[in-house]
């Protein structure tokens, strides 16, 4: 693999070895206490202990699939487990710079809904907060409540966004806003254009992580686990040297790589659904309640300046890492 | 009665598919293990369709041309629509939208 970066002197340095300088931000990495391994092709992290990202890391959060307002076999309170999400946030990540909601915050757009996400996300600390719509709460008005309670510092209002922190250029996409177009998730040709035109400003040295709710890649389509222009969009990503795609929507955690594009969806803090194409459709899956914890979870991803490619790390709310909703009836049967 | 007899005698003699049967006066279609049965219904013109929601998970009822649409219908709610108009229908679940029905109106 081709190791390409612009260096602080503005040199291009080019060529497998990272020399002194990325030895030591390895080293960096190896006191932020992760263990790195290799799962079916894709390098997976996760935290040996709760300490903070390593000396000028950028550490932010991801949170997902809230569902406030669900209330059903395979969770009846949705919200004790919000909570318990947002302490685990508070000790992974405590004052985070940055928490990102990638949708689904309300069970079908309960009407006050997006008001006790906030007010529950409060005590996780986060010193700014960011939400991108799930198709749960836009369906009963086109997206009108969402985007006049949280869209105003997006393009147009119309929900999507982008924002430099941390070195890390961020893009919040939407789309969930024409779901039943071609039965998945859309972006449409407006917000395409003006993704193009924000992306030219940046250079390709600049790590871009990109947040939408759907995911961008074709993981289901039967389902409506795929983003039908998805594919446009990552056509304007590859030329960039780090890009992470954080998605919710299928309330469990995937990762793919796709050369220099990192894929990752996250885990619920409500219910988990099936894996792609078991049982009759997306619905939630009722675990046994000692298991509920171990299916749920958040997010925490740091970046280094200068360094690799961020370092995702998926907390569930009880154990070590997110498990499959079916992952212990399968090992059960062996 | 002979209306009834009229439509039992139909269905029979239809081929294979069932939900072509003879256009009735109402109809009912469950949505349960994320679809809609039956998939496509036969009303006459004035009816009254009933959709129930037998999943767990919220479920909608979208006409793809807006002509009509419920909101999000939890376990055990349902929606009714009288169509006035002859022609075909077709709706999905605006949450689902893999989930697919059609009302032919005759």
């Amino acid at each position: 693999m081709r190791n390409e970066k612009i260096t602080e002197t503005g040199e291009r340095a080019e060529g497998p070895a990272p020399g002194r300088r990325g030895f030591l931000k390895c080293m960096a990495w190896a006191g932020t206490g992760l263990l790195w391994t290799l799962e079916g092709g894709v390098l997976r992290s996760r935290a040996l202990a709760d300490q903070g990202p390593a000396g000028g890391a950028f550490r932010f959060v991801q949170v997902s699939d809230t569902h406030v307002g669900f209330k059903a076999d395979a969770n009846p309170d949705a919200l004790a487990t919000l909570d318990r999400a947002v302490e685990l946030v508070r000790a992974a990540a405590p004052s985070a710079p940055l928490l990102i909601h990638t949708g689904d915050l309300s069970h079908a757009q309960k009407e006050g809904a997006f008001a006790t996400v906030e007010e529950h996300l409060r005590p996780a600390g986060a010193q700014e907060v960011v939400y991108t719509p799930g198709e749960h709460d836009v369906f009963a008005d086109g997206g009108a409540e969402f985007l006049h309670r949280f869209g105003r510092e997006t393009v147009g209002g119309r929900g999507w966004r982008s924002f430099d922190a941390g070195g890390i250029h961020f893009v919040g996409l939407v789309n969930v806003l024409d779901y039943k177009k071609d039965k998945l998730g859309s972006l449409g040709d407006d917000q395409l254009a003006w993704l193009a035109s924000d992306l030219g400003g940046v250079a390709a040295s600049t790590p871009v992580v990109v947040y939408a709710h759907v995911p961008l890649w074709a993981l289901y389509p039967g389902w409506g686990w795929a983003t039908g222009d998805g594919e446009r969009a990552l056509a304007l990503l590859r030329r960039f040297g780090s890009v992470t795609v954080l998605n919710g929507h299928i309330h469990q955690v995937m990762q793919k790589v796709e050369g220099r594009v990192a894929f990752h969806t996250a885990a619920s803090t409500a219910f988990p659904q099936p894996a792609p194409g078991q049982g009759p459709g997306p619905g939630p899956v009722k675990v046994p309640a000692e298991r509920l914890g171990r299916v749920l979870g958040v997010r925490t991803v740091s970046y280094l300046p200068g360094s690799g490619p961020l370092a995702v790390v998926d907390h569930p709310l009880t154990g070590d890492v997110v498990e499959a909703a079916a992952g212990a009836a399968m090992r059960a049967e062996h | 009665m002979r209306t009834l007899l009229a439509a039992l005698c139909l269905i029979m003699a239809a081929p294979a598919r069932p939900e072509a049967a003879a256009p009735a006066d109402g109809g009912q279609v469950r949505i349960s293990g994320f679809v809609f049965e039956p998939r496509d219904l036969k009303v006459r013109r004035g009816s009254t369709v009933r959709w129930v929601n037998q999943d767990q998970e919220p479920h909608t009822v979208t006409a793809d041309e807006g002509a009509f649409g419920s909101r999000g219908l939890d376990a055990g709610e349902g929606y009714a629509f009288t169509f006035q108009r002859a022609g075909r229908f077709p709706y999905h679940c605006a949450l689902h939208p893999h989930m697919t029905g059609t009302v032919i109106v005759e």
